[in-house]
């Protein structure tokens, strides 16, 4: 009987730590998740939450790039435990967020077994507890070390567009995660699309394929336009609620930054 | 799922085209009038699995599982990490037996191969007496020797008979510079005296895992000379006894994990548990008494090589070891 309570608080606790992170994946690549990925963390952060981003594709680490960071950090390091996590974070003062990035100098990320990605997942949940949430981009794909990273995350959310290949990579993304960790908290945000009514279109036949072949209720977390202001600043290596908070895509994903924490009190 | 865009004059039509194309079974995803202005467009889809089935479904399916299974029994895999081996094993989307083992290795140990150059920490080799330490600072210095890199290798053990005088044969052979150390103190000082461009490897005393004194004294030699441990271990060894040595050494500080003596060894399933059992990374093989070519760089397909014989039902031949030398690379 005295055993037992440690086990249900770490238990609960774990809950708690896996409700913050939210791994944002998207099958395809391409459609804009890392950009996504970004702009969401600095929008969280702009609603006063302490946020961190995590480029959990090892093996083409680009936020920083996007970001215009210089990479401080060889992120093999931190795999191969030779660097603490928490001093490989890097802070993106304009933004007010955290952002764990890097390059890794050797190319060994690139084969970085299931394993390894596992137990990279479990020092970012070791972290987690200092940010009210913790985003974390994952590659494209749905290879082992996808996998073994996105069950760390309580809440997956599936970036698509409008193309038919975008479609069924995310279909196969949803069914393995669901079929692997059936309690991900799964949601989809169509990217690039024309206008808000086109975007539920692509929603909508998306869900029907969830809820007639795998029998699952996918909620839509929102609708991001189709933008010249994303290109644009991702060429000039500045967030977009930096450059400019009023464009279309960024108050479509200030929106789904809302929903997110609506959702959370509900 | 199979994903079809349909587009036709009349709504009527691309349903008949969806028929034809998809069958009965399709779904419509969504409709919707085509932006080109040709008519009306669908996008139906058909749930298909195309999962390919695991290794043990199937027709072969029973004759993969008892081929695998029994070749774990055979090496003598403790109970514990066969279930995990064979649950992952299982897991596995087709392939071949000796891949769907592989990947499930792969998941379960870790692998990294042996330096070819200087490395970040020294690496302190320990583990009990005779498993090959000298033998093992020897060769991975010659690995590195032979890429044209500088070494130095660091003797604790100078007061065994007969001792220096090894490793002073060793070293001159190879090229390598030879320093020595009596204690944690000496031990760091010889570390620093090391030029940044050496591959530096430690030869420690060997110690009984159950030693208390013997393994408080490796841990401070670890801490003090800021090296990497890396247990030497005899394969072959019983499983159980293995994997408490490796966790003992583990406690100590050890973080890898070389295997000797494999060529006189048929059962893989010490080697395995000590892995697992204490989280070492597996970094090599010592698969002949050269010391030029005697350890070998292992990955999960060569592992998974090693366990499972060539064919199914194929017992190994009494004559050969579970690894001979040079097999494979």
């Amino acid at each position: 009987m005295t055993q037992q309570t440690p086990t249900i608080i770490s238990r609960q606790q774990n809950m708690q730590v896996r409700r913050k992170i939210l791994a944002v994946a998207s099958g395809k690549g391409g459609v804009g998740k890392t950009w996504f990925s970004i702009t969401l963390t600095h929008a969280l952060a702009r609603a006063g939450h302490r946020a961190l981003l995590f480029d959990g594709d090892l093996g083409m680490a680009n936020v920083d790039v996007q970001l215009g960071l210089d990479p401080v950090h060889d992120m093999t390091r931190v795999i191969t435990g030779r660097l603490a996590m928490a001093d490989a974070i890097h802070e993106v003062t304009e933004g007010g967020f955290a952002v764990l990035a890097g390059r890794s100098g050797s190319g060994g990320l690139a084969t970085m077994t299931p394993r390894q990605a596992d137990s990279l997942g479990r020092a970012l949940s070791a972290i987690a507890p200092n940010y009210d949430r913790v985003i974390l981009d994952l590659a494209a794909g749905i290879d082992g070390t996808v996998r073994a990273l996105a069950t760390h995350a309580g809440v997956g959310i599936v970036v698509v567009n409008d193309e038919p290949t975008s479609m069924t990579d995310a279909y196969a993304f949803i069914k393995i995660t669901k079929q692997k960790r059936p309690d991900t908290n799964l949601r989809v945000v169509v990217n690039q699309a024309r206008s808000h009514s086109d975007g539920e279109r692509t929603y909508g036949a998306l869900r029907k394929a969830c809820e007639s072949f795998l029998h699952i209720e996918l909620p839509l977390l929102g609708v991001v336009r189709r933008d010249p202001w994303v290109s644009e600043s991702i060429r000039r290596q500045t967030p977009l609620l930096a450059r400019n908070p009023n464009a279309p895509a960024a108050q479509d994903v200030e929106a789904i930054a809302a929903n997110l924490l609506e959702l959370e009190q509900a | 799922m199979r994903l079809k865009t349909f587009i036709a004059d009349s709504l009527p039509q691309a349903m008949e085209q969806v028929r034809e194309r998809l069958g009965d079974e399709a779904i419509i995803l969504s409709t919707e009038d085509d932006p080109e202005g040709n008519g009306v467009r669908i996008t139906a889809a058909l749930n298909e699995e195309l999962e390919e089935p695991g290794i043990f479904d199937g027709d072969d399916g029973l004759d993969a599982f008892n081929r695998l299974s029994e070749a774990l029994e055979y090496h003598r895999v403790p109970v514990g990490l066969s279930d995990r081996l064979m649950t992952a094993a299982g897991n596995m989307d087709g392939g071949t037996p000796t891949m769907a083992l592989a990947s499930a290795l792969d998941l379960e140990l870790r692998f990294m191969p042996p330096p070819q150059g200087p490395t970040e920490r020294p690496l302190l080799l320990l583990g009990p007496p005779g498993a090959g330490k000298t033998a093992t600072a020897a060769k991975l210095a010659a690995q590195v020797r032979v890429r044209g890199k500088k070494a130095t290798l660091i003797t604790l053990d100078t007061g065994k008979a007969g001792g220096l005088a090894q490793v002073t044969a060793f070293t001159e052979a190879l090229g390598a510079e030879l320093r020595e150390a009596r204690d944690a103190e000496s031990l760091k000082r010889a570390v620093s005296a090391c030029p940044d461009n050496h591959f530096v490897v430690i030869d420690a005393i060997g110690a009984s895992p159950f030693d208390g004194d013997a393994m408080r004294e490796t841990a401070d030699w670890l801490e003090l000379s800021g090296a990497e441990g890396v247990l030497v271990l005899q394969g072959g060894g019983d499983p159980l006894e293995s994997a408490e040595f490796a966790i003992a050494y583990a406690e100590a500080g050890a973080q890898r994990l070389i295997a000797t003596k494999l060529d006189a060894t048929r059962r893989l399933g010490g080697v395995l548990s000590a892995a697992h059992a204490a989280d070492l990374t597996l970094m090599g093989l010592g698969t002949a008494p050269t010391i030029g070519g005697g350890l070998r760089p292992v990955n999960p397909v060569q592992l998974s090589k090693l366990i499972l014989p060539e064919e199914a039902g194929d017992e190994p031949e009494l004559t050969s070891p579970a690894v001979a030398n040079g097999a494979g690379t």
